[in-house]
């Protein structure tokens, strides 16, 4: 009894065929592809289109999606494939700086505040509270009423919206090095502030960097968007998707295309930047882990 | 109602067992194969074990990391993890066949019939369960007990395993007991319901050598009233030689070595458990005597396993047919109860251990010629955050003293250790003269400078000159940068050589600590512990200083690895004169390594002098205990047993007294609690805190014996 249930155990085992872990997740091939293909619009989205974005067709106003205008036509009767083509680039690089100008301040501040501590800690961490009392979306709106609405300054209420987002999870990041012996080894050679932040603890600490920034990507298209379609972003006559949800709203029942088009670029560029994040957080654990 | 009932429902193949060991078998593995897998790849961690525990019996499986010794308890325990997995094997318990049992049948034999007590008591205990209402849980899931009887049977567990005040310990939260109790109140938990065989996973390993030799103690006890089988894994050979009948010796995943420990440590069989059994000095070894023997090399790449003998590699004793024949297990004997696997065995010299024996009046008293440090009347207190009541009440700001008013001097070229176990404030001591923390009073002066509180305020220079060793390999090392990049910084940074000599600097610092100048390009995940460690001890000795604190620079390493690193420190030291600040708990280590050994309690100097003072009598009582604590393995050494009782102190707001007077066995009245100890200096440099007489201190036998004689072993 007990050979053969040895043997069976042995069998059940060398049948099983060992498949070697997937060493990138799905979600992360599926969601670069997708951002990767949206980037690719954004740099050359303006020379495929088959219309300039502005340009007016009054013999095919609010026309359905046919073989001249794939997508239909707007009230002025100008292309919404073109026009959202060409939008890309503007919400990419508005979602994508603003992105970057939050990271940056984030990852200074909170490297900063996390390795230093003490009472520089303390206020720095008690200013960020403040800052994240407010809704995000309303302290951008709040931001871009005080500054004047424009594009650039959408890039910078995001910029101001994310930095202590960030700063909280690069600190709690740099925290967790604080004390670590390769960092006190540093410290007993004297080494200073600046080179043990930037080359001792910056390069240990990237996996959560770079998941927090995919995640606040996809939060900044959303608010891109939403600045826009509250006339606060981007302005006429430029082809943002949030001003075109804006202004063709009132044709969303003769002509649901001039929304539903803008839309389905928001949603699916949403949607790949967050597989991109989740693809990304899976494979940097599945490495860390691989690694130990 | 007043007569508890028997809360164990006897098992029908399990009569009430004598102590002692039978041939009745509770738990046989047969033929066990555990491969993981990872990247891909099969890692054949456990290859062809067979073991047998017998009723009564206490089996030790010993070996160091990767053996794969924690994989065989956890399979037994059907506990593997994801990524590993039983390929190949049966496992019994008496004769159900573990392998075939449902999820609801295996946990009511876990548990009752089978316990098993892990190595981390804190990860073990529930954090928010109360340690009573932990224990009655086992109680009322496998016995008949409950409620008020459930809760007798707690308390009369918690006495059994000598927690002081049962009915207190049951209303306490985990976090409320240190480790040693923790580890207590796990052990009850296991023998709660009379288990048949209790596997016990390096149970001691994180705790201090007293609380050590107490859960031994503990142990060995309940083995004999509840005739227990245990199946002990561990790496200290020590604690093996204390109380297991029989061993087995794993390396690589295969039994080496198995035996009656009687024979094992006498005449030991196999090369790998004749390394393991000479690698670490006893106390009767000094750095002046010889090099340790080491075990160089590192355990062969499980993935991608070599033909021939496991063991070949890294064996003294290597032929060439040892790396192209597979070996077997042969037995060693008549009995059929000891095995080796080895070709070449019988043609090996008899195994001794070598003895040294010396002259105690001729022996070594250091001098210190020339003072490298002065560590003056150092203070380091660490203020507590003021709780709300404080704040309310306005009551005084509370301090931890770290360290207590703490005189020592070291000189040039020398080793000066720091003993004691864990919250002596040995740690904080070498913390302090590194300039990672300040000290809250006192002065470091090092060669007529005074240093600054923190390293960055000392002159670079100073800095340069003091270096630190860690204690965790795995930490001690940038993950992104590679080897060469973590040598070449302090040469850049003190500006140590040109920028052209770098390269072949690092070059030259990597052969001194016996690794190929290759590894310069390596980053850290590809390397061993111990390689860890030779780099970061080359990182230190860049900068070319003159005195290196080295924390607990061995104890996360395996018994092989530290004895290669001990001769290497060695070594350096030879070469470089440099001086060390050993920290460590390990009194057979210091012993080798030191010319001077400080013993620390509570933030307070206890003993000091050279280890041929201070390891001999007169002792300090705490000194005493430490040395009856450890764990040697060999047969013809004999130790005093001396078993620290009573509650440690905390170390808030001290008052006065000797610190030790709580738990001290030799105290000699009220006057230990009201007065500091007063000051005996015995010989040139040995120096002694104690209260007691100094006649009764000199009548002191030696601790630690060889067998039959009256000579201390040093």
């Amino acid at each position: 009894m007990s050979e053969t249930a040895a043997v069976n155990v042995g069998q059940a085992a060398a049948s099983r065929v060992v498949k070697p872990p997937r060493l990138v997740p799905k979600s992360l091939i599926v969601g670069g592809a997708i951002v990767g293909m949206f980037l690719a619009l954004a740099v050359i989205g303006p020379y495929i289109t088959p219309y300039p974005f502005d340009k007016f067709h009054f013999g095919s106003r609010l026309a359905p999606p046919s073989a001249d205008f794939w997508w239909g036509t707007d009230r002025y009767g100008r292309d919404i494939f073109s026009r959202v083509i060409h939008g890309t680039s503007l919400t990419v690089f508005m979602a994508g700086t603003g992105t970057i100008i939050g990271v940056s301040f984030g990852l200074l501040i909170g490297l900063f505040s996390g390795y230093v501590g003490g009472w520089i800690d303390e206020i720095l961490m008690r200013l960020t509270d403040i800052a994240m009392s407010f809704p995000g979306l309303l302290l951008a709106m709040l931001v871009v009423a005080a500054l004047g609405s424009n594009e650039i300054n959408a890039v910078l209420s995001i910029g101001i919206v994310f930095t202590p987002k960030v700063a909280r999870v690069v600190r709690s990041a740099t925290l967790g090095l604080r004390h670590i012996q390769f960092v006190e080894a540093a410290e007993v050679r004297g080494e200073t502030n600046s080179f043990i932040i930037f080359r001792e603890i910056l390069p240990n600490i990237w996996p959560p960097i770079i998941v927090e920034t995919c995640i606040r990507l996809s939060y900044a298209v959303l608010l891109v968007v939403a600045l826009s379609y509250l006339g606060l972003g981007a302005q006429p006559p430029a082809p943002d998707w949030g001003l075109m949800i804006a202004k063709e709203r009132a044709f969303l029942v003769t002509g649901p295309w001039v929304v539903l088009a803008p839309a389905a670029a928001i949603v699916s560029l949403i949607i790949g930047v967050n597989l991109l994040g989740d693809g990304m957080r899976e494979w940097l654990a599945a490495r860390k882990t691989a690694d130990e | 109602m007043n007569k508890a009932p028997s809360p164990t429902p006897a098992p029908a193949s399990a009569s009430v067992l004598e102590a002692g060991a039978t041939d009745r078998p509770v738990l046989t593995i047969r033929d066990m194969h555990i491969s993981y897998f990872a990247r891909g790849q099969e890692i054949k961690a456990v290859r062809g074990i067979n073991l047998t525990v017998n009723a009564g019996e206490t089996l030790a499986l010993v070996g160091e990391s990767g053996s794969g010794k924690s994989s065989v308890a956890f399979s037994t325990m059907r506990g593997l993890d994801a990524a590993g997995r039983l390929m190949h094997g049966s496992i019994h318990f008496h004769e159900t066949d573990l392998l075939s049992l449902g999820p609801r049948e295996l946990r009511s034999i876990q548990g009752s019939r089978i316990a098993m007590v892990y190595q981390d008591p804190q990860t073990a205990l529930n954090p928010a369960f109360r340690i009573g209402e932990q224990i009655a849980e086992v109680v009322n899931e496998h016995t008949a007990a409950s409620g008020w009887q459930a809760r007798q049977r707690v308390l009369d567990l918690l006495d059994e395993v000598n927690l002081p005040d049962p009915a207190g310990v049951y209303l306490r939260y985990p976090h409320e007991l240190s480790g040693g109790q923790q580890q207590r109140v796990l052990i009850a938990m296991a023998f709660a319901c009379n288990p048949e065989l209790l596997i016990m996973d390096e149970p001691t390993t994180g705790l201090d050598v007293t609380t050590e030799a107490h859960i031994l103690d503990l142990v060995a006890k309940l083995k004999k009233t509840h005739g227990s089988a245990i199946l002990y894994i561990t790496h200290n050979l020590g604690v093996v030689a204390r109380f297991c009948h029989r061993v087995a010796v794993m390396y690589a995943g295969e039994i080496v070595e198995e035996g009656l420990v009687s024979r094992v440590f006498s005449k030991p069989a196999h090369p790998y458990t004749r390394s393991l059994l000479t690698c670490i000095p006893r106390l009767d070894l000094s750095k002046r005597d010889r090099a340790l023997n080491a075990i160089e090399g590192r355990l062969p790449n499980l993935a991608d396993l070599p033909g021939g003998c496991i063991f070949a590699a890294r064996c003294n004793e290597r032929q060439d047919a040892c790396e192209n024949t597979s070996v077997t297990l042969d037995p060693v004997g008549d009995d059929a109860t000891d095995f080796v696997r080895c070709l070449r065995w019988r043609e090996m010299p008899e195994f001794q251990f070598d003895r040294h024996t010396r002259d105690v009046n001729a022996m070594h008293t250091a001098t210190i010629l020339d003072t490298l440090l002065e560590i003056e009347n150092l203070r380091c207190y660490y203020q507590l955050r003021r709780g709300i009541k404080e704040f309310v009440t306005g009551g005084a700001a509370k301090y931890v003293h770290a360290v207590d008013d703490v005189d020592l001097v070291l000189a040039r070229g020398q080793t000066l250790a720091i003993v004691g176990e864990s919250g002596c404030g040995k740690t904080t001591l070498g913390r302090t003269v590194v300039g990672l923390q300040s000290a809250t009073a006192g002065d470091l002066v090092f060669e007529g400078n005074q240093l600054a509180g923190i390293a960055r305020a000392r002159e670079p220079d100073l800095r340069r000159r003091i270096q630190i060793i860690f204690q965790n390999p795995d930490a001690t090392l940038n993950p992104q940068k590679s080897v060469g990049e973590t040598i070449r910084r302090p040469l850049d940074l003190f500006g140590l050589v040109s920028a052209a000599e770098q390269k072949n600097r690092v070059a030259e610092l990597l052969q001194s600590v016996n690794l190929p100048p290759s590894f310069a390009q390596r980053y850290p995940h590809e390397l061993s512990g111990g390689e860890k460690q030779r780099v970061a001890i080359a990182r230190a000795f860049a900068a070319e200083p003159e005195l290196i604190v080295c924390d607990e620079p061995l104890s996360a390493l395996d018994v092989s690895v530290q004895a290669a690193i001990l001769n290497l420190l060695v070594d350096l030291q030879k070469t470089s004169k440099t001086a060390y600040m050993f920290i460590s708990h390990d009194l057979s280590v210091v012993r080798y390594l030191s010319d001077q050994v400080a013993v620390m309690y509570m933030g307070r100097l206890c003993e000091i002098g050279t280890p041929e003072e201070v390891f001999v009598p007169p002792y300090h009582p705490y000194t005493e205990a430490l040395l009856s604590a450890i764990s040697i393995p060999d047969p013809s050494i004999e130790q005093e047993i001396v078993r620290l009782e009573g509650p440690v102190p905390s170390p808030i707001n001290l008052a006065s007294g000797c610190r030790f007077a709580s738990r001290c066995p030799r105290k000699v009245g009220e006057i230990c609690e009201r007065e500091d100890p007063p000051l005996y200096q015995f010989g040139d440099n040995h120096r002694l805190y104690c209260h007691i007489p100094r006649e009764d201190l000199e009548k002191m036998r030696p601790v630690i014996r060889y067998a039959g004689e009256e000579m201390a072993v040093v």
